[in-house]
């Protein structure tokens, strides 16, 4: 289900379930999203839901400023010395408004890092002489510097700008150790403002030379350059025309919206991570949103710079996240840029697994006691000093290598009541039959284990093989938009089709995780045909990626279209299905998973 | 860029040498260093030479050089690894910051020990609770590993 899908459902939902007031108090621009779809099951039970929004860095970033402009409106000391003062008193404004008001002006500005005199001053980036030299990096002059004009220590600007984009909290103080001063947005946008330009500039140098360069033979980089360049105008071309099949038409061109803002997004990022200033507000927003971990988490996603707005429940029942995680829900959210991941413990989607339950399998599948368990199934001990015996071959006679005792392997007797007949006779021996009933239950323990680790193994293959196959889509898409010679969104279909088939995977991964934990009951017969019946489509759908090739993958849109959405359906009751048995209490565990 | 920093630093070194410790490379790598430190003489480590190793990132000076003491020493901020508990080989390192300027820190950590924060709870606890006890541990330490 994509994000879009999310929206429309819920808010009619949404509608029909919230008085008035509480639907006027959240402004009409706000996307509010929803842990999970329905807030009643198909058999008729409601769900407590996570209300959520994906937000941006930038919005953040916009809300921290106005924050910081309401608070110098009392403190009434210039915008950029109330950022610096909100900073180091970590956005608690009680505090600072009290320590203002207490303390003695000089002496709050000294401790929180602030030129008691800070004139503003432009020119902060000096051409320094031959007589500088960069305590940093230790280049000589004539070089371009920055520093404080209040404190005058000065570093290159190469390295002034290395280092406040390596900051973490957003307060850049000082380089040097024995000043407290800290650089404040104004003179970083200074910085900033300079380093942007020299980027131009040599952009435009580099620009020149291969103009120049023009006439002489291309090299093999150049060629691919052009290339590729030539390719994606063809290609925006046909984007330019109109999509002819009317069915899908709006579908598609609703996702090819969102694929469109997902790109400006990544476009955007990259711009911010360009420039200083946007990179020294980052840093703050992080900051931020660290110390409000309550409200906002960050995607852990690797280089996604979104964030997730926490935003209460649909009930009054549930009051914090810990206590939704405690009812078995899971509070798997989805990020701007499409990341799925849980609000809780931040690993990735792990739907129907509970929180618990991934701690405790990751721990299951990295413990010793597996192995432990292993030696209880393959070996037996010696029935006098207990050493764990593996047998590779030989007669049932065994001698412990540890103790000299001699025994016989089937029944775990003492070898000298078999009087050197090599038949076992005492094998209903009361002893014998215990030590045997001992290692029967481990080795039932341990295949439990192993068939689910199995299933869970070769889902978790699958999907890495998947997502790999997914890093080539983007080529593999634009082979046969150039072979059926069609438009992006005709071929779009085949994106969404594995997007489903990963999500779809990695809830089938974790149920069989889920399911080593569950006693064996009707309830659990009954997920398992759940579970069973998610594995075929998705098996379905494989199978059809696999077998068909790229030219034919045009022909075969409406086979892909149809096995998709009856994965996308079947998905949705599956999960559905295993919250309503972990919520309502309906499944055992085997041991206490908590 | 690091390069020509750590030769800076070499050189400085030689030509400044601080008192009570020295450093250099220890082969031909730039990026690893030996140091040693001499117990000062108003802590219970006085008498004592204390090896540490020195190695400095690819992105040295943005980032802190990694420093570890070779030398067993009985301190409340210097765990049995090596490891040292110190705010500027953290968080609070800055590029402007050299080695030697590092090393006088970890002289001085030697002398005032810091059991407030501390890496190994247990020395800390006795040097809170019972100094001499703490005193002549780490002089016995130093008897027997330093000198």
């Amino acid at each position: 289900m994509s994000a879009s899908e999310f929206e429309y459902d819920s808010e009619e939902e949404y509608a029909s379930s919230v008085s008035l007031d509480e639907l006027e108090a959240l402004s009409l621009t706000d996307s509010v999203h929803y842990t999970h779809k329905n807030r009643q099951t198909a058999t008729g039970l409601s769900m407590h839901r996570m209300r959520y929004k994906p937000v941006e860095a930038d919005e953040i970033e916009g809300q921290l400023k106005a924050h910081i402009r309401d608070v110098d409106g009392i403190l009434q000391i210039g915008e950029d010395d109330c950022a610096v003062l909100m900073l180091k008193y970590e956005w608690n404004e009680q505090k600072l408004l009290e320590d203002f008001t207490t303390k003695e002006p000089g002496n709050l500005r000294r401790e929180c890092g602030l030129a008691t005199d800070t004139k503003v001053v432009s020119g902060l980036v000096e051409t320094a002489g031959p007589e500088f030299m960069c305590a940093i990096c230790c280049s000589e002059g004539p070089v371009e510097t920055f520093g404080l004009s209040w404190c005058d220590h000065r570093y290159c600007v190469d390295c002034y700008v290395r280092y406040v984009r390596g900051g973490q909290t957003g307060l850049v103080k000082c380089p040097d150790t024995g000043c407290r001063l800290y650089v404040r947005p104004r003179e970083l946008a200074q910085l900033s403002a300079f380093d942007e330009q020299r980027a131009l500039q040599k952009e435009e140098k580099e620009r020149q030379e291969q103009r120049q360069n023009l006439g002489g033979p291309l090299t093999s980089e150049q060629i691919m350059a052009k290339y590729q360049k030539i390719a994606s105008e063809s290609s925006d071309e046909e984007d330019a025309e109109p999509a002819n099949d009317d069915e899908s038409a709006d579908d598609a061109l609703f996702n090819f919206h969102e694929r469109h803002i997902r790109q400006q997004r990544l476009e955007k990022q990259e711009l911010r991570n360009k420039v200083l200033l946007s990179r020294y507000w980052y840093a703050v927003v992080l900051q931020y949103t660290k110390k409000h971990a309550r409200t906002f988490r960050n995607c852990p996603a690797v280089d996604c710079e979104c964030f997730i707005e926490y935003r209460g429940f649909d009930s009054d029942v549930i009051s914090s996240v810990e206590e939704y995680v405690a009812h078995k829900y899971i509070p798997i959210v989805q990020c701007a840029n499409g990341h799925r991941f849980c609000f809780a413990c931040m690993s990735e989607d792990h739907a129907p697994a509970t929180c618990a339950v991934v701690r405790k399998w990751i721990q299951t599948c990295a413990d010793e006691t597996e192995t432990s368990h292993w030696i209880t199934a393959n070996t037996k001990d010696c029935p006098k000093c207990s050493s764990p015996i593996e047998k590779n071959g030989g007669c049932n006679h065994m001698t412990c290598g540890e103790c000299h005792y001699q025994f016989c392997w089937i029944c775990l007797g003492d070898w000298s009541r078999h009087k050197n007949n090599f038949v076992c006779t005492s094998f209903d021996d009361e002893e014998a039959k215990k030590e045997r009933e001992k290692q029967e239950t481990s080795r039932v323990s341990l295949k439990k284990y192993l068939f689910y680790f199995d299933l869970f193994e070769i889902h978790r293959v699958s999907l890495k093989k998947d997502t790999e196959f997914l890093a080539k889509l983007e080529y593999k898409v634009q082979e046969i938009q150039q072979r059926a010679k069609v438009s992006w969104i005709e071929a779009h279909f085949y994106r969404e089709s594995i997007d489903t088939l990963l999500k779809c995977r990695i809830t089938l991964m974790w149920s069989y995780a889920l399911m080593f934990y569950l006693e064996s009951s009707k309830e659990k017969g009954m997920l398992e045909k759940t579970q069973s019946n998610l594995s075929n489509h998705v098996e379905a759908l494989s199978k059809l990626f696999e077998v068909t090739p790229t030219e034919n993958v045009i022909k075969k849109k409406e086979t892909f279209l149809t096995k998709a959405n009856a994965l996308k359906t079947s998905h949705e009751k599956c999960i559905e299905i295993f919250m309503e048995s972990l919520v309502l209490n309906r499944i055992k565990f085997v041991s206490d998973i908590e | 860029m690091s390069l020509k920093r750590i030769n800076k630093e070499l050189s400085d070194l030689g030509r400044d040498p601080p008192s009570s410790c020295s450093a250099g490379p220890v082969g031909d790598d730039l990026y690893h260093w030996q140091a040693s430190i001499m117990g000062p003489p108003d802590s219970p480590y006085a008498g004592g030479v204390f090896f540490l190793s020195i190695h400095f990132p690819t992105d040295y000076p943005f980032k802190p050089p990694k420093i570890s003491f070779q030398t067993k020493i009985y301190h409340p901020n210097i765990n049995s690894n090596g490891n040292i508990c110190l705010d500027i080989l953290k968080d609070q390192w800055s590029p402007a910051l050299t080695i030697s300027k590092v090393l006088l820190s970890i002289c001085s950590l030697l002398t005032d020990a810091n059991p407030d924060d501390p890496l190994v709870p247990e020395i800390a606890h006795i040097y809170k609770t019972d100094r001499a006890k703490y005193e002549a541990t780490a002089k016995e330490w130093t008897k027997k590993f330093a000198i």
